[in-house]
């Protein structure tokens, strides 16, 4: 293959090719699937992150790198910092007097249909930069000239794949990017961080402000947030007072002095902005405006992102910085000015077209495969609002190597490269980034953001780049401020509902285990003890014993079954989905068994009852694996005591409305329904081994109420509350914290006041007293809840809109 | 004609609220026929600052907080404005068709935005009774201006913030909002430059003029640029062109640039908002 045209010389494509062709090259493939499986082993964390509807995630690795000399990397370094600087200056023309509209130089038109155009960001009057981080995507034609395709404000997009794909290339074949000499990206990261901790005092903040869970990127920004040491929040997680922006936190309000921002411009403050965003928090566009906090990148900035520019940029040069580019933008029109939509239209339809909203996202079109009705669509929407569209001629790009099996096969690429702005406003390019690869060149600069394959950009030092240990290619997370009690309260908040849904999902899989046995067995007694149990829940009245089976399916595994298996996992899975960083892989892995189970149950419609009691006994040691992951591995942060927490009052709620229940209607030899009972709560075992004698109710008593050695008994879980709690953070505001306290240590304490003999006669009947006390305790129970909620999560409390004046 | 305006905004609310981030868009601003004198908020519970800023299209922007714990807010702006009748001699000849030269930054208000659509069919049908070849610019302007004074009904409960203009024109009613974002809908799809107007309206009845018709709480209107003239209003709710009796709040490209008053509370449920306007002739007193 002739190499001459590539971004690297001669040596070190053959340093390279002799590595991945060792042993005929199964060298190559055998990294190759490595770097695969680890992809995959990422995937199935980044799958549970999203929702279903929302999983793909574009482009494998390609083993073969983009290989890149020093020199040419010098070359576009100077190349992108001179653009940054010339954009710097653009947006600061657009936000200020706008005396490139005045005068001409740019069509106003153009920018007054750029709908990343921003009104409000006139009058931000920035101390720092606009942009302190930009990403560019560039082309290499076939002469060996690059050119820009286009850039990015959305900061920092891309750049948690950069770093997942680092990380799993290092790892595979590490020795080679020693030995080439690659450099690293870390001090890339660590310039970031600088920055966005620039006016920082220690105690203060740096976020990195998401639009949440529902969002495809969502894992990368949890991957970079988690990387950076900075907190990962929600817009909503946010509150503006007193001229600061603050994260509401389990321990009160706490000043933020960074964001890096993954919000769009229009959706960060509802009050200003786009009001019916939910993304944002109000007020914030005056932090900003006051220049209390250190963003990346401004509201406004995505002005710039909008590929109308893409033929005026070059043309600016000179009147903003007295320069000419050293990195050229690829040619085009934009077709709200009349000669350029002539020639566009003189050169169809061998062009692309791409609409004015940010790139590379938005709408774009080759023409040449459209059919003929497609393109009369196309011009049709051009002619009725020219100046929202740009065309371009596609560039002839170069050939660049891909792996295919143990050999070798030719692709096409778009390179990301990324610019940070140090504090003191110079600009550092990561020596590095990702490869966008399509063997359709036309299509690979059409959708950069969906390329077949990636590949890891290297760049080539001409010594070793030994800065950091061997090992570590991007630092180790940096330590941030890890005060646990830096939590977010709406964090908390999802963790103690997470461990109740969990445990309702216990508490339901246990009793449809107990219902479905209870079919398969052939006598009567034990049947009408099911469906006493079932009327323990459910007003059932007039189900046949005999057509149990298929009327249980409807009442627990159906998806419209309300309070059954598919409602509590959704729940389940919701709230786990919004505390992202807070559950190790395996449990996450756990958790989307768990759903596609219950998926699975809610399909056997007509399945008998030994065939569901299989899929039950499934789905009851997945939460086991789930409960047991958690508790061997979960460090004991705050918020797995939340879940802790939600778990233990759940279960200790749910065997007392079951005992209630139990005592108000059924006799003292009623023996079915009293193993039932225990059966359901998990404690057969125990009362025989203890007990030995015939179920009896003041045993059970014993058992399940009083008992503090039983994890199931009430007693045992309400030292375990109160134990619990006790750890909480103290509140900054108001005593709550000591409410939740004695809230818990009046249940405990009143469980280990009751004797038996107060509770029970003799005959083993109940005496008012044991009523009092489970009522009681119910009551309470759902009192320390919303002590809880109160104390802790009130603050999550989100804001609305107030009606408009007129 | 010297003016005094209080525009007084109360909302109550059904439970406490903790915080309240506010925007008002209350003070007016001083135009070419306009001076404002004395003009002030007053706000219960009073914030600890009010930061007043002056955004893109020039209007005053007043922006507060309350952090504290409070059931009701009010919000009472108070004014003194004098009101010169606009000096302007209309250029006839002008044709509707011919705004070759229209300032780079007045091209702003030739798109469609948040509360004026790219026009649709229905539009289009509309307003090509008025924008007809070798028609002149203020004749057609006008004749569209008296057109929805004449053939739209003034019902105040017709419509809300969310009504779009197709529906204000199918069933030829609305208020003064929709009948400026209708008309701006018209213009702009033709080419001419319109911008949306807040202010209030002196509606006392004087001896041998007629009574204006207005909302109880503010007034609308729109606003053309004419190429060599400047900016011209039309009040199309009153089939006329404003003079003394017109008094301009703040202006944009629709009503989401000029919200008088809006906000975002944590707590409070349910709220009520109460608006009286009151415009007094200063010079009759």
């Amino acid at each position: 293959m002739d190499t001459k045209t590539f971004s690297a010389n001669q040596e070190s494509w053959s340093a390279l090719f002799s590595a991945l062709d060792f042993d005929d090259g199964k060298q190559q493939s055998r990294w190759s699937d490595e770097i695969e499986r680890r992809l995959k082993e990422n995937g199935l964390t980044y799958q549970a992150h999203t929702s279903p509807n929302d999983q793909n995630r574009h482009g494998q690795m390609d083993v073969v790198p983009y290989l890149m000399d020093e020199s040419s990397f010098d070359f576009l370094s100077s190349g992108l910092s001179q653009r940054v600087r010339f954009l710097e200056a653009l947006l600061s023309d657009i936000y200020g007097d706008r005396q490139l509209i005045s005068d001409g130089s740019i069509p106003a038109d153009l920018l007054f249909a750029n709908p990343e155009y921003m009104l409000e960001a006139h009058g931000l009057n920035p101390e720092g930069p606009w942009l302190n981080f930009l990403a560019h995507d560039l082309v290499r034609d076939s002469s060996g000239e690059w050119l820009v395709l286009g850039q990015s404000t959305q900061a920092p997009a891309g750049l948690g794949y950069v770093l997942e794909r680092r990380l799993i290339v290092s790892r595979v074949m590490g020795f080679l990017l020693r030995r080439m000499t690659v450099k690293r990206l870390s001090s890339f990261f660590r310039t970031m961080r600088t920055f966005l901790r620039k006016n920082s005092r220690d105690e203060d903040l740096t976020i990195l402000l998401t639009p949440g869970q529902s969002l495809e990127s969502y894992f990368e920004h949890a991957f970079l947030a988690n990387h950076l040491g900075f907190t990962l929040a929600e817009g909503d997680d946010l509150t503006v007072r007193n001229h600061r922006l603050m994260l509401k936190t389990l321990s009160g309000l706490h000043p933020v002095s960074g964001v890096l921002r993954r919000v769009a411009d229009k959706d960060i403050d509802p009050l200003e902005l786009r009001g019916d965003s939910r993304q944002g928090t109000p007020g914030l566009m005056d932090i900003v405006r006051g220049n209390y906090v250190q963003m990346g990148n401004l509201p406004g900035s995505s002005v710039i992102n909008s590929p109308l520019w893409m033929g005026k940029l070059d043309g600016l040069y000179q009147k903003l910085l007295g320069e000419t580019p050293l990195l050229k933008t690829v040619p085009a029109w934009w077709l709200g000015d009349n000669r350029e939509n002539q020639n566009f239209k003189a050169a169809w339809p061998n062009v692309l077209a791409r609409y004015g909203t940010s790139y590379p996202g938005g709408e774009s079109f080759v023409v040449r495969d459209l059919s003929d009705r497609e393109r009369s669509i196309l011009e049709k929407r051009i002619e009725t609002d020219p100046f929202s569209w740009v065309g371009w001629k596609a560039v002839d790009l170069e050939t660049i190597p891909t792996a295919r099996g143990q050999n070798r096969g030719e692709t096409q690429a778009v390179i990301r490269m990324y610019t940070v702005q140090t504090a003191d406003n110079r600009i550092n390019v990561m020596p590095g980034g990702l490869a966008a690869c399509n063997q359709d060149a036309v299509w690979a600069q059409l959708r950069p953001n969906k390329p077949e394959q990636y590949k890891d950009i290297w760049v080539m030092g001409t010594e070793p780049d030994n800065q950091l240990s061997m090992f570590a290619e991007v630092d180790a997370p940096t330590p941030g401020p890890h005060d646990q009690s830096m939590t977010p309260s709406r964090v908390a908040d999802a963790m103690f509902w997470l461990g109740r849904y969990i445990e309702r999902t216990d508490a339901l899989t246990r009793l449809a285990r107990e219902v479905l046995s209870g079919i398969i067995d052939a006598r009567v007694e034990r049947q009408k003890a099911v469906l006493w149990l079932l009327e323990s829940q459910w007003a059932i009245k007039g189900i046949q014993i005999d057509k149990l089976a298929s009327d249980l399916h409807k009442l627990l595994f159906a998806h419209a079954a309300n309070g059954g298996f598919a409602e509590l996992i959704d729940a389940v899975m919701q709230n786990a989905r919004a505390t992202p960083d807070y559950l190790n892989s395996d449990a996450w892995k756990a958790l989307v068994n768990l759903e596609q189970m219950v998926e699975r149950i809610s399909w056997m419609e007509n399945a008998d009852a030994g065939r569901l009691l299989d899929q039950v006994d499934l789905i009851l040691t997945q939460l086991a694996t789930f409960s047991g992951l958690n508790h061997d591995t979960m460090s004991r942060t705050f918020a797995f005591r939340f879940m802790d927490i939600g778990r233990h009052l759940e279960r200790a709620s749910k065997t007392l409305v079951l005992l209630n229940y139990a005592f108000k209607t059924l006799k003292p030899n009623d023996i079915n329904q009293w193993e039932l009972v225990l059966e359901v709560t998990d404690t057969v075992m125990t009362y025989r081994r203890r007990y030995r004698t015939r179920l009896h109710p003041t045993t059970i008593t014993d058992l399940l109420i009083l008992d503090v050695e039983t994890p199931r008994s009430v007693g045992y879980l309400s030292a375990v509350l109160e134990n619990q709690v006790s750890g909480l953070p103290v509140q900054s505001l108001g005593s709550r914290k000591t409410q939740v306290q004695q809230l818990a240590f009046g249940i405990h304490a009143s469980l280990q006041m009751a004797q038996t003999e107060d509770l029970m006669t003799v005959q083993g009947s109940p005496k008012k007293s044991l009523f009092e006390l489970l009522e009681h305790t119910i009551e309470r129970l759902s009192g320390l809840s919303e002590a809880i909620t109160l104390g802790y999560f009130s603050h999550a409390d989100v804001p609305h809109h107030l009606f408009k004046g007129s | 004609m010297r003016y005094r305006i209080r525009h007084k905004n109360r909302y109550g609310y059904g439970h406490s609220v903790s915080l309240c981030h506010s925007l008002a868009c209350l003070l007016p601003r001083d135009t070419l026929n306009q001076r404002v004198s004395n003009s002030r908020l007053v706000i219960l519970p009073a914030p600890e600052t009010v930061l007043e800023r002056v955004d893109i299209f020039g209007n005053r922007i007043s922006r507060f907080s309350i952090e504290e714990l409070h059931d009701e807010l009010n919000v009472h702006a108070e004014s003194e404005v004098e009101v010169q009748p606009a000096k302007v001699s209309l250029n006839t000849r002008l044709l509707w068709s011919d705004l070759s030269v229209i300032p780079p930054k007045i091209r702003m208000y030739l798109r469609s935005s948040a509360y004026v659509p790219q026009p649709t069919a229905d539009i289009i049908d509309f307003s090509n009774q008025f924008f007809i070849k070798d028609r002149g610019l203020v004749d057609a302007v006008s004749d569209l201006n008296q057109s929805i004074f004449h053939e739209f009904v003034y019902d105040p409960n017709f419509s809300d913030l969310e009504t779009p203009v197709s529906f204000v024109l199918s069933e030829r009613r609305g208020v003064c909002q929709d009948f400026a974002h209708l008309m701006l809908t018209v213009l702009r799809a033709n080419g001419i430059p319109a911008r949306y107007v807040s202010g209030y309206l002196e509606t006392d009845r004087v001896p041998g003029q007629t009574l204006l018709m207005g909302n109880d709480a503010s007034h609308a209107w729109v606003s053309i640029f004419i190429p060599g003239t400047g900016w011209v209003d039309f009040d199309p709710t009153n089939g006329l062109l404003p003079t003394d009796r017109h008094i301009t709040l703040a202006w944009g490209r629709d009503y989401g640039d000029v919200v008088p008053l809006k906000g975002l509370m944590t707590g409070g449920a349910q709220h009520e908002l109460e608006v009286s306007v009151n415009v007094t002739p200063l010079d009759s007193i």
